[in-house]
């Protein structure tokens, strides 16, 4: 494991540089200037960019690192990658703008008891029996009776919509907005419905393609 | 402080549900505080018994698992006051929860209560233990077929071991046409099997699916008999000595005029 306490891996424009994080500064140097000075020809006519990531690095050890790797070969950008801060930017990445991003489609009717939760938009192609949980970071389609409980937008993205073909759920939630059906029930519609945010309150419309202002 | 009240029987289908949301709206109707604690992880029901379903936003499990306070997750019912639901997970199942986190959450609950009526679900595994964990008193119930009686017999035993030594029992469900007959086990061989002190008897009553398909509980309807039955129960339970109604003698104008001319059995 000690061989790989410092890994290469060729990413696009340059280089990324993989440390084992409970390795010390000095010690870390020297194995980077091992490989470095190895590798020299190779790097000799360019400029390298170089991201480093697997530890926190401090200011005062980017700068140190930064001038270290100068000597050695022709650098471009160094960039310092936090392992951690990069898992919360690709979260973020998924939920922002429900136009468009990662979807997930479920195929079959989700019973009482069964939850879907996914980061990203949700297709449903069957029912939604009362029970059954639908959670999404972005907007949730159902290509059936939607008459369990659907929460999108779930990360705060008041921008979600919820469209089913019968929109009959026990609860529907959108961002932190909740908002239950109503007590004595009126005729249900037999078209599809919207459900989306306009200031703090939920709007259900018949949905009517193209007529597209949420 | 409250007292901890399980429900429970053993056997599925005898009406554990239907006779917690009922007992717990008849107390509130006599001015007590009750929350109805809804223990069947995973196939819950006493939220659509209520008509609540809808108004669910957090569960027992958010409360254990310290998602969101206690009080956030009790639900108020929209007909009593004083009712209220604190709902089970449904996408979780009986090992969510330990009894250990049951009794803390039941000690929480009676210094604001004046009942806590626990909804246990059937069976006697897991779901069972967390449902009397935390419980004070236990009330079995049955209805008079030889199947739910073995099984509440069954029951009685494990709540003993459970330090639950002296729980009450309501007859659920009975046939009055058919005890006249000799057609269906009566009060008296039902109390014979299983040796515990009545509660109350509730009459088999159509107006109970009634109710119970529209999520009301039946005492809010005054005039049938098993409304009448559950009101008795919550008076019974507060302490008042309310007879037992008798269904086996027949009331109807005929048989008392019948009756009057030594005509009719008794």
């Amino acid at each position: 494991m000690k061989e790989n306490s410092i890994f290469f891996k060729g990413i696009l424009g340059g280089l990324q540089v993989h440390i084992d994080p409970h390795m010390d500064l000095d010690v870390l140097k020297e194995k980077l200037k091992e490989k470095l000075v190895t590798s020299k020809n190779f790097f000799q006519d360019t400029y390298v960019n170089l991201v480093f990531t697997g530890r926190d690095f401090q200011d005062k050890e980017k700068q140190d690192l930064r001038d270290f790797v100068a000597q050695l070969i022709n650098i471009g950008k160094v960039d310092f990658y936090n392992p951690v801060e990069k898992e919360e930017e690709k979260k973020e990445k998924l939920v922002s703008g429900t136009d468009e991003g990662m979807t997930k489609f479920y195929k079959g009717t989700v019973r009482n008891g069964q939850r879907i939760d996914y980061q990203g938009n949700i297709i449903v192609m069957g029912d939604v029996n009362p029970g059954a949980e639908i959670v999404a970071a972005g907007n949730i389609i159902v290509l059936g009776n939607l008459r369990g409980m659907a929460h999108a937008g779930v990360n705060g993205d008041m921008d979600s919509v919820v469209i089913a073909l019968r929109l009959q759920p026990t609860q529907l939630r959108i961002g932190n907005i909740i908002t239950r059906s109503p007590e004595d029930e009126v005729e249900k519609p037999d078209y599809p419905e919207i459900a989306y945010i306009k200031g703090d309150n939920l709007f259900i419309e018949p949905y009517i393609p193209g007529k597209i202002k949420y | 402080m409250g007292e901890v009240y399980v429900i429970t029987s053993g056997k599925g289908g005898v009406g554990k549900t239907t006779t917690t949301a009922n007992i717990g709206a008849a107390l509130a109707m006599e001015g007590k505080k009750v929350v109805l604690l809804d223990a069947d992880i995973g196939l819950r029901n006493l939220d659509v018994v209520l008509g609540l379903e809808n108004r669910i936003v957090y569960d027992l499990i958010d409360v254990t698992e310290g998602t969101c306070r206690l009080k956030q997750a009790l639900v108020r019912d929209k007909r009593f006051d004083g009712l209220y639901l604190l709902p089970a997970a449904q996408t979780r199942d009986k090992t969510a929860v330990s009894p250990k986190q049951m009794q803390d959450l039941c000690k929480e609950l009676k210094e604001q209560f004046d009942y806590v009526l626990i909804d246990c679900p059937a069976g006697i595994e897991q779901g069972f233990k967390n449902a009397v964990a935390g419980a004070d008193k236990a009330i079995v119930v049955t209805i008079p077929e030889v199947s739910a009686v073995r099984d509440a017999d069954r029951i009685i035993g494990l709540l003993a071991s459970n330090d639950l030594p002296y729980p009450q029992l309501i007859i659920n469900r009975l046939r009055i046409d058919m005890v006249k007959r000799g057609d269906m086990m009566n009060i008296d061989d039902t109390i014979d099997i299983l040796g515990i002190d009545l509660l109350g008897v509730v009459p088999d009553d159509e107006s109970i699916v009634v109710s119970t398909n529209k999520g009301e509980p039946v005492v809010a309807d005054n005039d049938s008999l098993a409304s009448k039955a559950f009101r008795n129960i919550a008076r019974r339970l507060e302490g008042s000595m309310v007879p037992i109604m008798d269904f086996e003698t027949d009331n109807s104008l005929v048989d008392k005029l019948k009756r009057l001319f030594g005509i009719g059995k008794k």
